[in-house]
């Protein structure tokens, strides 16, 4: 069952071509991850009404 | 039962991380997120494929309070494949947070979150072809589940500690037969 179940993930990621290491591009992934920053701080603070660190508590 | 040794390589074989919603979060609030690298770097080296469950999606894009906001962190997130949780996923979650009560008893409801269920099933039903990465451990118990590495971030200071979690087999058995097994007290 978990080879089926695993083959359906395979044949996902193939077929919707996404993530994928051969043309991954650590710097621009890291340049996209630091453009949407002031959404999800701001985004988390009006959610819980203070900050939050990366685990999710408050600080 | 318990594992005797920790064969980080093994853990990795099958190819596919699963990232939980306080990864995402913590790499989206990092003051520097390239200090996450070492996680890329770990699954890049073992050619593990990162993947999200739709759930995690849902903590990660909802609540934005505009359109503008919502489409950036949907297409941010989108990179990523997305799996889709179905009746089977929810039929394991349901399980195992009885079991976990049933293992704890001082665990209370409000602690025992779908999302991390949901998550938690995933290893189960992949029968260990799955790894899970988390900044929370302890959401996923170690009487069912084994922590195959542990990583800190040093981010800006503060320290992220992730978790590589995996499935294991006799853990799961032996819960599962016990909780067949139990009565109302």
């Amino acid at each position: 069952m978990a080879e089926k179940n695993t083959k359906k993930i395979e044949e996902k990621t193939r077929k919707e071509g996404k993530f994928s290491w051969d043309n991954f591009d650590k710097e621009k992934f890291f340049k996209e991850t630091d453009a949407i920053k002031d959404i999800f701080i701001n985004k988390e603070k009006e959610k819980y009404g203070k900050d939050v660190c990366g685990c999710g508590g408050s600080v | 039962m318990e594992k005797t040794s920790v064969d980080v390589a093994e853990a990795f074989k099958h190819g596919f991380a699963l990232l939980d919603t306080n990864i995402l979060s913590a790499l989206a609030q990092a003051k520097h997120s390239s200090n996450f690298g070492k996680i890329l770097d770990l699954l890049y080296k073992q050619q593990c494929e990162i993947i999200l469950l739709n759930s995690t999606k849902f903590e990660f894009v909802g609540y934005c309070n505009n359109n503008a906001d919502y489409t950036k962190l949907n297409n941010w997130v989108n990179q990523f494949t997305i799996l889709p949780i179905n009746g089977e996923d929810i039929k394991i979650a349901s399980f195992l947070s009885s079991a976990y009560k049933f293992r704890s008893h001082e665990i209370s409801p409000k602690q025992i979150s779908f999302c991390d269920c949901l998550n938690a099933a995933q290893l189960i039903k992949y029968g260990g072809r799955l790894l899970l990465v988390t900044s929370d451990i302890h959401d996923y118990p170690l009487f069912v589940f084994d922590i195959e590495r542990t990583i800190v971030i040093d981010d800006n200071g503060k320290a992220v500690f992730v978790g590589i979690i995996t499935y294991n087999e006799g853990k799961w058995l032996d819960l599962r037969q016990k909780f067949k097994e139990s009565q109302r007290n």
